[in-house]
């Protein structure tokens, strides 16, 4: 990559000279914000008009809509146990109209378990994916733009966050520390910055020749100002989409513990009902179990994954294939 | 020479990887609440009692000690002694390993080299339809969590139409077939073998398919393709002798990214068809609060994948003289 995506940030610069100290650091706080928020609406649109990106954003969306209304759209709660008229359970019902995707053999409505799902999934999702892309963004932009040792140690770090298999640290988490959301998150944040780090680092390593950057050094600010207001508003487009990508794999980080039966039994995500499913002995019956909240996980993975393309079509871009 | 200069590097960091790895493995069980005796230590237990099995346990010691003797025994493949099974972890998990091995090694194989054909295949292919469904194919199988497509698999194929079996190596009954290569040269194991191994394969294949496909496209553009063809050489000689061996070192690239996705499929495939490996192992040794097991597979997986790692990197080296100069 050459290039950043939409070029550098074009805010003007502070502008508070003729007010008092305080005054211009506000104003200069504001002018910052604004830089981020004007570069991820950019990339927002980008999205929009490449080829495939209206509809994985509007999928997504759907998704997110899903999970606030929850409580509107499911018919029951997660853990309702549903009696027919007779006034006994409805056991391991297929699909029908009452129960679109069937009941388990507790009677809860499938339907209501993978819209109750969707809240924790992507929530847990989201938080992680933030927590994560925060890393590594940072340990990209600082390892880029100071070089030398700190570059050598920070890259060092990442490699070895390359050589760690995900999936027996985060079971070895969950041993340790117990099962809950935290944990999962934590699993996610201290692996998975490592491929932001590195992609960030590369474009600020392009970022850091040109004229602006320069511009702004001379003009004599400080490293961190360069760092957090010339260089980060540039490569908020990467972090978008990197977070974005981190969403799709938190997701699977969490149903693939969920499904192994090492996340919290509390609450439903699409992960503890393929769990459920599983260890119920009822899957030679009751194949709507296992079939729709895996549907679910695959639907959302696989708009994520068309917003990549997206991203790569407007970029010209190869990525690494995985995170 | 430039290539040893490069494969010494490698190596180097390897082992600064493995002085990484090894004490954040010890640390990281240090974290667990009390210490991990408490899983075996009762408090009810008579103190004096608690102490001697503390001793035993060597958790008594300050946290240094305790490193420099972990690291001791280490160096003489002592992993510690299993809670739940009260034998050397290092003889379970020798077992686990080989019955792991003999389901994730062919795996690795075929998909690579069903994922490159098909995508040397898909690449060259003047039919666009096909390139089309090939890929969205691929994308589809890489968005669905490998649980899932292993439970819908099991549900045909095992509950269903009762094709497969759906758990273990082989029949219970049909007695130990033996170790080492006698274990699974019958036909009971290689019908228990055929559903996990399908899933494995059909999980790793869209990466190698998919950069193969890719990899494929921005050759046949190139100017050496063009001078084959200008040559006279014949399409089908261009396409599969000059543009696909070239296409082949990005697959190569690829594979260190993919350790860690592997190991991770590897689990959970142990986990739905109850193959007695090391993942199944992992996640048992979770819900029995085995912490000395749980030390030993997370150790052994790390030094698997940088392992893995080093050597494919090297022989990347070889294959592509050019990564040697960086």
């Amino acid at each position: 990559m050459t290039r950043g995506w939409g070029g550098p940030s074009r805010a003007e610069p502070g502008r508070g000279w003729n007010h008092t100290v305080a005054s211009q650091t506000r104003a200069r706080r504001r002018t910052d914000l604004g830089r981020y928020g004007r570069a991820a609406l950019a990339a927002l649109g980008d999205l929009w008009r490449a080829p495939g990106g209206k509809a994985a954003i509007v999928f997504l969306a759907g998704f997110v809509l899903i999970a606030i209304l929850a409580p509107v759209i499911a018919p029951y709660g997660p853990f309702d146990r549903v009696r027919g008229g007779d006034g006994r359970l409805d056991r391991l019902l297929p699909p029908s109209l009452e129960h679109p995707f069937g009941t388990t053999n507790f009677g809860r409505d499938i339907f209501s378990q993978v819209i109750w799902g969707t809240r924790r999934t992507l929530s847990v999702g989201a938080v992680a994916a933030l927590a994560t892309v925060v890393i590594g963004v940072n340990v990209g932009l600082i390892s880029g733009y100071l070089g030398g040792k700190v570059d050598a140690f920070l890259m060092r770090v990442t490699d070895s966050a390359y050589a760690i298999p995900f999936l027996p640290f985060a079971i070895v988490l969950v041993g340790v520390l117990g099962r809950s959301d935290v944990v999962l998150v934590l699993a996610v944040a201290s692996l998975f910055w490592r491929t932001t780090a590195r992609v960030v680092r590369s474009q600020v390593l392009t970022l850091k020749e040109r004229a602006f950057v320069k511009a702004a050094v001379v003009g004599g600010a400080s490293r961190w100002r360069v760092v957090y207001t010339h260089l980060a508003p540039n490569v908020v487009s990467l972090a978008l989409l990197y977070g974005m990508l981190l969403v799709a794999e938190a997701v699977l980080a969490e149903a693939s513990l969920s499904f192994l039966g090492l996340a919290p039994t509390d609450s439903v995500s699409w992960g503890t009902v393929m769990f459920d499913a599983f260890t119920s002995q009822e899957m030679r019956t009751a194949w709507w179990w296992a079939l729709f909240p895996g549907l679910a996980i695959m639907m959302f993975v696989f708009a994520i994954s068309l917003l990549g393309r997206a991203y790569d079509a407007v970029q010209g871009s190869r990525r690494d294939v995985r995170l | 020479m430039a290539l040893a200069r490069y494969a010494l590097s490698r190596l180097a960091l390897m082992a600064a990887t493995i002085a990484v790895l090894v004490p954040l493995t010890f640390l990281l069980f240090r974290a667990v609440p009390g210490d991990p005796s408490a899983a075996v230590i009762g408090p009810n237990l008579d103190p004096a009692v608690q102490g001697v099995l503390r001793e035993r346990y060597g958790v008594d010691e300050p946290l240094a000690i305790q490193l420099v003797k972990y690291l001791g025994r280490l160096a003489h493949g002592d992993l510690g002694m299993s809670f739940q099974y009260k034998r050397p972890v290092s003889e379970i998990l020798a077992g686990k390993l080989f019955n792991t091995g003999v389901l994730v090694v062919p795996a690795i194989v075929l998909a690579l080299l069903l994922g490159t054909a098909i995508g040397a295949l898909t690449a060259a292919s003047r039919r666009s339809l096909l390139d089309r469904v090939v890929r969205n194919a691929a994308f589809t199988v890489k968005a669905s969590p490998i649980f899932w497509t292993a439970s819908l698999a099991v549900l045909l194929f095992s509950l269903r139409l009762d094709w497969l079996p759906s758990v273990g190596m082989r029949t219970p009954g049909q007695g130990d077939a033996g170790s080492g290569l006698a274990a699974i040269w019958s036909t009971d194991f290689l019908w228990h073998l055929a559903l996990p191994l399908a899933i494995m394969t059909l999980f790793f294949m869209p990466e190698p398919l998919l950069t193969m496909r890719t990899a494929m496209k921005e050759n046949l553009h190139e100017d050496f393709i063009e001078l084959a063809q200008a040559q006279g050489l014949r399409r089908r000689r261009v396409i599969y002798w000059h543009a696909a061996r070239n296409a082949l070192l990005p697959v190569v690239t690829l594979m260190p990214a993919l350790t860690g996705v592997l190991i991770g499929g590897q689990v959970i495939v142990e986990t739905v068809f109850s193959w007695p490996g090391m993942g199944r192992e992992i996640v048992n040794a979770v819900n029995t609060y085995d912490y000395p097991m749980m030390q030993g597979v997370f150790l052994l997986t790390g030094l698997l994948a940088v392992t893995v790692n080093t050597v494919v990197d090297i022989l990347y080296a070889y294959l592509d003289p050019r990564v040697r100069l960086t």
